[in-house]
């Protein structure tokens, strides 16, 4: 029975700090297992089992199953394997049968990489090793070069399973999503706050959502530029809330009260507990954002203890000291790059005047503040949000 | 919440009969209408029934059709298919034409021709004896839009035609019809008039198709190479649902509009008159006595067009700030800002199709109050 179930084609994927954990490894691996299940959606003749350490994938090998695994966040690496019989002339035939799939000419050169967890087999690694290069030289003629080979053949012999590839591609590694607790993101259609939720779900966190429309002042085009950008981190995850809180009115009020470039810092204050509102009703112990410090004037240290001494909850900020061009670049290779281009405003530009304040005081956005109803604006808020569920 | 759509000249509300068309084509009725069995002959007929009622739909007479996918194409294909490659043609256009128009223009003079650009007279309209004078021995196109989308005026297309061809009577001369066919009551293009540019979604039919008519003798080059449909000059698997749904709608078009166009004249008119009631600042472009029906451009002093926009849509009045096709432009168009559209002037394109009632208007026009009003007073963010 065990030998159907390592036959064939499949890929093997690799723990990455997952391995580290002690008493906690069986419940982040039944997240681990869960996600990619839920990853390998529509792709029903997969089977996945856990054995030693691994993550087995049997049915299937071809670029859609490795692009799906490839943001499942807890592994460090997985390879498309060919799995055989666990003994040495099995080996040696599959070895053989990958080099000629390689291709190559006479001056290709190639190693055998070979590892025995099961110490039980009839043969050492090195021994693996020589029979199987052995194999691969006589029937292909390549050359061996253990240092810098053309072809590398990794071999590995387990107690249930023996399997063989060439390629090892790198995972997300990270902690599974939900392993972490939950946490509300302030989504705003630009390239940052993406990248911050990508970068929180690496670490486990399950996110929701908030976006701040500004209709009519920005069009619903904006909008569904957010629920794409949400959409991205949602197929990480169970499901995905995004809440979008129609904020035009309160930006109004708020413009009415705001003086000395504070409008942006109250929009923020506000954005706040109104995330904080909602995070509370959700049980959720932390908000983030994809803030930058110095990036703009709202995200100087001064005006971010000014935002923060609003919010009802921490408010954590992945991308604080990254570099633009690193978050482009990651924005980029997630797939969130193409979508925060798109041309549309964001509700932050909203009556803002030239100049910002820079260094701004929690005392004096609080004396502006009480001039507007600030419990009936996140009232509103939470009773006319409009909840998607991705 | 009632809706009220005057964006037409985006795209009009398909047919219903537009809408059968095409489902039949690409049901029961399937077939390649190139292929040579039963079937295809059947899908054969449905094209030339379509040809017929696009040679309708431009006034009648002789003309060879071919099918497209879209006004663009039939653009380019008219512009780009009449001054091959290599050549140091030189082609007439206006700054009062579609991007399809002004960019294969355009690309005319990159490919090493020139490109001589007109501008209308103040209102939006163009002089003959303006365009002629643009016109010399070396012009081989001339291509000028019959109804400006983004300034709503008429152009002379017949006289200008006539100007051209007395100015160099070897000179074609295009023009695209797409706005012109979806709103005026009659198109009848006079010998001089060599092209015509039409297209399926604007008149009610479905989107993706388009067509470009030619006289008897006119050809044009291939924009791109296949098999042999339409004779290679735009070759390509007939698109029949889409031909089929155009035909559809031209035929209505051609039966209704002597009767629906002046109702549409008399309404937009009329809703041009409550939107000059409604608010200071704001006045109607275009000169009055060539503003095509169903067209109507408005300046409106101390907003940004998109946020009136969208304040409307809050209310259910879908209107557009000018052509779809520069939707994602900050600045007006060109055209307008030559004929005095001020700094502080947003712009807003209300297109009513032939279903237009009374009500509509009047509504349209309240709304446009409110709108203009929240946006004005700062406080459009209230929620309905």
């Amino acid at each position: 029975m065990k030998q159907e179930l390592f036959s064939g084609a499949g890929v093997v994927l690799r723990l990455g700090e997952l391995y580290l954990k002690g008493g906690n490894r069986r419940l982040f691996m039944n997240a681990l297992v869960a996600n990619a299940k839920r990853a390998l959606q529509g792709r029903d003749e997969v089977r996945m089992h856990v054995s030693e350490g691994r993550v087995f994938l049997t049915g299937a090998d071809d670029e859609d199953i490795c692009a799906r695994m490839r943001w499942v966040f807890g592994f460090s690496s997985y390879s498309p394997v060919r799995y055989c019989e666990k003994s040495i002339d099995a080996i040696c035939a599959q070895a053989v049968s990958l080099a000629r799939a390689y291709g190559g000419s006479p001056q290709t050169t190639f190693r055998i990489a070979a590892r025995r967890s099961d110490k039980s087999f009839d043969h050492t690694s090195a021994q693996i090793g020589i029979l199987a290069g052995n194999a691969v030289n006589e029937a292909t003629g390549f050359g061996v070069d253990l240092e810098s080979p053309d072809l590398s053949i990794g071999v590995e012999v387990g107690k249930e399973w023996c399997f063989l590839w060439t390629q090892q591609l790198e995972g997300a590694r990270g902690l599974p999503v939900g392993t972490s607790g939950r946490v509300m993101l302030l989504l705003s259609g630009g390239i940052d706050s993406p990248v911050a939720g990508h970068l929180l779900q690496k670490r486990g966190v399950e996110l929701s959502g908030v976006y701040f429309h500004a209709f009519p002042y920005t069009s619903d085009g904006a909008k569904q530029k957010v629920i794409d950008l949400a959409r991205v981190l949602a197929r990480r995850q169970r499901s995905f809330r995004l809440h979008v809180v129609h904020f035009a009115a309160t930006q109004e009020a708020l413009r009415d009260a705001a003086g000395q470039g504070y409008l942006v810092l109250l929009y923020r204050r506000m954005m706040m507990r109104i995330a904080g509102e909602l995070a509370r009703g959700q049980k959720m112990a932390a908000l983030a954002t994809g803030e930058n410090l110095g990036q703009v004037a709202s995200q100087t240290l001064e005006n971010m203890a000014v935002v923060e001494a609003a919010a009802p909850f921490p408010v954590l900020r992945p991308l604080l000291t990254a570099d633009k061009l690193e978050t482009i670049s990651l924005a980029r290779t997630i797939g969130t790059f193409d979508i925060s281009v798109r041309p549309f405003e964001d509700c932050c530009t909203l009556f803002v005047p030239p100049h910002p304040q820079t260094r701004g005081r929690a005392d004096i956005a609080q004396k502006m503040e009480s001039r507007v109803d600030i419990e009936a604006c996140v009232a509103d808020a939470v009773r006319t949000v409009e909840v998607i569920d991705l | 919440m009632k809706e009220i759509y005057f964006d037409n000249a985006a795209t009009a509300r398909p047919r219903e009969e537009a809408l059968a068309a095409v489902v039949k084509a690409m049901g029961p009725d399937f077939a390649n209408a190139s292929s040579l069995h039963r079937k295809g002959v059947d899908a054969a007929a449905r094209i030339r029934e379509a040809m017929e009622w696009m040679s309708a739909l431009a006034g009648g007479g002789e003309w060879k059709v071919l099918f497209t996918s879209g006004g663009t194409e039939a653009d380019n294909l008219a512009v780009l298919g009449s001054v091959p490659k290599g050549r140091r043609d030189t082609v007439v256009t206006s700054s009062l034409e579609h991007a399809a128009v002004e960019s294969s223009c355009r690309e005319v003079a990159r490919r090493g021709g020139r490109c001589v650009v007109v501008k209308p007279r103040q209102g939006g309209v163009l002089h003959p004896q303006d365009v002629a004078a643009a016109v010399d021995d070396r012009t081989a196109l001339v291509s000028i839009v019959h109804v400006a989308g983004e300034m709503g005026t008429v152009q002379p297309i017949n006289d200008i035609a006539r100007a051209v061809k007395q100015k160099n009577k070897k000179a074609r001369f295009h023009t695209d019809a797409v706005q012109a066919a979806a709103r005026l009551a009659r198109l009848d293009y006079g010998p001089a008039v060599d092209m015509v540019a039409l297209c399926g979604h604007k008149i009610g039919g479905p989107m993706g198709v388009g067509a470009l008519l030619l006289r008897p003798g006119v050809t044009v080059r291939p924009l791109f190479f296949g098999g042999d449909q339409q004779e290679g000059e735009r070759p390509g698997t007939f698109n029949v649902p889409g031909i089929a749904g155009m035909g559809a709608a031209a035929r209505m078009m051609v039966a209704e509009r002597a009767e629906a166009v002046p109702r549409l004249a008399d309404l937009t008119a009329r809703l041009g008159r409550r939107l000059l009631q409604s608010a200071e600042g704001v006045r109607l472009l275009g000169e009055e006595s060539c503003r095509a029906p169903g067209l109507l451009v408005v300046a409106v002093r101390g907003v940004r067009s998109e946020v009136l926009l969208h304040t409307m849509e809050k209310y259910g009045l879908f209107a557009s700030a000018g052509s779809a096709c520069h939707s994602t432009r900050r600045e007006p168009p060109a055209c307008l800002v030559d004929d005095g559209l001020a700094p502080d002037e947003a712009v807003v394109r209300f297109t009513p199709g032939a279903g237009v009632t009374e009500d509509d208007v009047e509504d349209a026009a309240r709304i446009f109050e409110t709108a203009l009003q929240e946006v004005r007073c700062g406080n459009a963010g209230r929620m309905k």
